[in-house]
């Protein structure tokens, strides 16, 4: 008989002491978790566990907190013990298919997540995974599916809605732009035509800088001009991240680990069949009218100079591009999702469904009622009979006006 | 500058038929990005593989322009004794220094398993091979001998790495002088060395927190044309022993010179092309992305424009790497 079922007098008063312990460690480790204190909080959730090893859902919260802190390996690990622990913990199940999934383990991660859906078929954040995990696979049907049901359910059973989310820290603008316009300059200079776009060039162009908030610089060029822009980048300090999501070709993203910003390129290609410059989210693993696809008039670019007097490249009229993806960009709209609202949108793809109805669960999951109702209104463009949408909008409108009325 | 610019895009290699290298020893084809080379179908490759060093890499044996011998080996063009020791990397018909002769890695590879007769050729009397752009020599097998019996195709050859023992681990390996003076004799003058190894005194039968190693054990010496020679190259060795320094070594400032000679316009977009000098300037002021540029890659590029453009994608996925 194991120590666990029959303690004894004296097991069981040790086991009852460590228990009393583990209880300490975690509601600290939980105040701490709740003022942000994450390391500190791990710390103690970590004594908390040692304290008391046969319990599944420690482990797993544990396993969150290191996932959230962007230690993914110890992460799994701690998911892992939680289901030597209890095999069936359906939120472990799912957490730790989401972790694999991030890895691109397939294999391993759906038939997690399936076996959660199997023990609680009415998981919500089960069909989001579930749905993440198709969409990396390329199995869109099956993606927007899953996304719709999860929001389904929480429609059913409205979560708690979070804490909006800390504001994002400002950051280094003028390092930022510093950065940008040497970036455009080297390209130009290696033949590469690279040129300021989407928020970069709305943020240029309205306020005459990068937008508040927007660390990311976005640049466009020919596709045909890709690999050397690759390798242009890569020599002047970016790092290629095409590794985050492997199947995704197309805009590519890198990081500078020096200034700590992130550059999406996306590369424009032309269809001489719908007389239209084109670029747009593409994955090798979606058929081409399921990829997101998006329609410019026919991009010329004309030599121009950066603040420093650099040669670089520069839309000939940026008023008509930012017209023809924004529609009125003059005003700002801090809702603006341009995955999903973009006016130029080769219809509403598969992969832009799902990139919609998942981030519409992601920012009520954030609390971001503002925002996940700008996504559902910009869906309900392209699906205006759509009940799912029609009956979010109508939740979100409600939130809205509850949150309105507590503010006065 | 050239009257019509040209984008940095348009500089072309002008080989004129494919770069003939002869791999002595295998060790060239044993690299990992020996595919890479051959993908560029630039090279035609004769590698004499009699230590199998190749052996597990079956596939070499179908790519195009690549052939392995194995049961052959450049020499005299006498027989002779392959020593094939437990190192297969130490294999050749040189035999292997006695072990208290050798430093610790090499005393217990070197040892001698069996021993076979082997038959030599020699370098000028290879059919079939009117020359030879790239020689790669083993320090394992004896290298002035085959240098000797090659005069005839040395005479147009563009490169030759030759690995030179500074600690020798066999009996009558060319050194460092003999190789040199050798070289300099016949029209050719050394580069610079490669794949510098070093030796290192520290104990090997003790767990060191950190390594230091600071004798040259062996380098490759890469040896070109002498000065007399590249002054006199034609054309096509000009783009091709350019071609060699920047495909294989990626050196960039002799090749410039070379193709400098032989068109200064294609030399100026081979340095815009390497990013040493900015094609912006040659450039029109205004640029316009066409079909021809960068075409939708649902589309075909002989695809008709009244063709529906959904309906023919519908059963295409992206192609992989399309973007990069």
């Amino acid at each position: 008989m194991s120590k666990h079922n029959n303690p004894g007098r004296h097991g069981a008063a040790h086991v009852s002491r460590q228990a009393s312990a583990a209880r300490s460690y975690e509601q600290k480790a939980n105040r701490l978790y709740r003022d942000e204190k994450l390391d500190r909080a791990i710390a103690l959730l970590r004594q908390a566990a040692t304290q008391s090893p046969d319990n599944a859902k420690l482990q797993h919260k544990l396993g969150l907190w290191l996932s959230k802190q962007k230690h993914v390996d110890e992460g799994i690990q701690c998911y892992r013990k939680a289901l030597e622990i209890d095999a069936d913990f359906a939120p472990a199940l799912i957490d730790l298919a989401q972790a694999l999934g991030k890895k691109n383990h397939f294999d391993e991660a759906v038939p997690l997540v399936e076996k959660a859906l199997e023990l609680e078929p009415d998981n919500a954040s089960g069909h989001l995974v579930y749905g993440v995990l198709k969409q990396r696979q390329g199995e869109l049907d099956d993606a927007v599916l899953q996304f719709r049901t999860s929001l389904e359910l929480r429609l059913q059973h409205p979560p708690r809605t979070g804490r909006p989310g800390k504001k994002k820290k400002d950051f280094n603008q003028p390092a930022t732009e510093a950065l940008l316009w040497t970036t455009l300059s080297t390209l130009a200079k290696a033949g590469v035509h690279a040129f300021a776009a989407f928020g970069t060039l709305l943020g240029l162009t309205r306020e005459g800088g990068l937008l508040p908030f927007d660390k990311d610089i976005d640049l466009g060029i020919p596709n045909s001009e890709m690999r050397r822009a690759c390798e242009v980048l890569e020599a002047n300090g970016w790092i290629e991240m095409s590794d985050v999501q492997p199947h995704m070709i197309n805009p590519i993203p890198f990081y500078h680990p020096l200034e700590k910003i992130t550059l999406d390129v996306s590369g424009f290609v032309v269809d001489r069949v719908a007389s239209r410059s084109c670029e747009g989210v593409w994955w090798d693993n979606v058929p081409w009218e399921d990829n997101r696809i998006t329609e410019f008039p026919p991009l010329e670019l004309e030599k121009a100079t950066s603040p420093d007097d650099q040669p670089i490249w520069s839309l000939r009229d940026p008023e008509q591009w930012l017209d023809v993806l924004y529609g009125d960009w003059r005003t700002p709209d801090p809702d603006f999702d341009t995955i999903i609202a973009a006016r130029n949108l080769r219809g509403f793809s598969l992969l832009t469904q799902s990139y919609a109805f998942s981030r519409i669960h992601e920012k009520w999951q954030n609390g971001q009622i503002g925002k996940a109702r700008a996504l559902v209104r910009h869906s309900r463009r392209h699906l205006p009979d759509d009940t799912l949408l029609r009956r979010l909008d109508t939740h979100f409108e409600a939130l809205q006006a509850e949150a309105a009325t507590a503010a006065a | 500058m050239a009257d019509t610019p040209t984008p940095p895009s348009d500089f072309q290699w002008q080989l004129d038929g494919r770069i003939t290298v002869i791999d002595h020893g295998a060790t060239f084809c044993a690299r990992d990005k020996f595919a890479e080379f051959m993908a560029t179908e630039a090279f035609s490759v004769v590698a004499f593989d009699p230590a199998n060093l190749l052996g597990d890499k079956p596939e070499l044996d179908s790519l195009d322009e690549f052939q392995r011998i194995a049961h052959l080996i450049l020499g005299s063009g006498e027989a002779t004794t392959f020593k094939a020791c437990l190192d297969p990397a130490l294999s050749g018909t040189l035999e292997p220094l006695a072990a208290p002769e050798l430093s610790g890695k090499a005393r217990q590879g070197a040892q001698v398993l069996t021993r076979l007769p082997i038959d030599t050729v020699t370098l000028d009397s290879i059919d079939g091979l009117p020359n030879i752009d790239w020689l790669i020599l083993d320090a394992v097998n004896p290298g002035l001998a085959i240098l000797e019996h090659g005069l005839g195709k040395l005479a147009q050859t563009l490169l030759v790495h030759v690995r030179i023992p500074f600690m020798p681990t066999h009996q009558q390996q060319a050194g460092w002088v003999d190789t040199c003076q050798w070289m300099s004799a016949h029209g050719f003058q050394c580069y610079r060395l490669n794949e510098v190894g070093l030796h290192s005194h520290l104990p090997d039968d003790m767990e060191l927190e950190k390594a230091q190693s600071t004798q040259f054990a062996s380098a490759e010496a890469v040896f070109i044309p002498d000065r007399a020679r590249l002054q006199v190259m034609n054309t096509r060795q000009s783009s091709r022993l350019a071609f060699l320094l920047d495909t294989v070594h990626g050196i960039h400032d002799l090749p410039w010179q070379l193709l400098n000679r032989v068109d200064p316009d294609n030399a100026r977009r081979y340095l815009i092309s390497h990013g040493y000098l900015s094609g912006y300037h040659d450039e029109a002021d205004t640029f316009a992305l066409t079909f021809a540029d960068s075409p939708a890659p649902w589309l075909s590029v002989d695809q008709d424009t009244d063709t529906d453009t959904c309906a023919k994608s519908s059963t295409r996925t992206a192609p992989a790497g399309a973007a990069s």
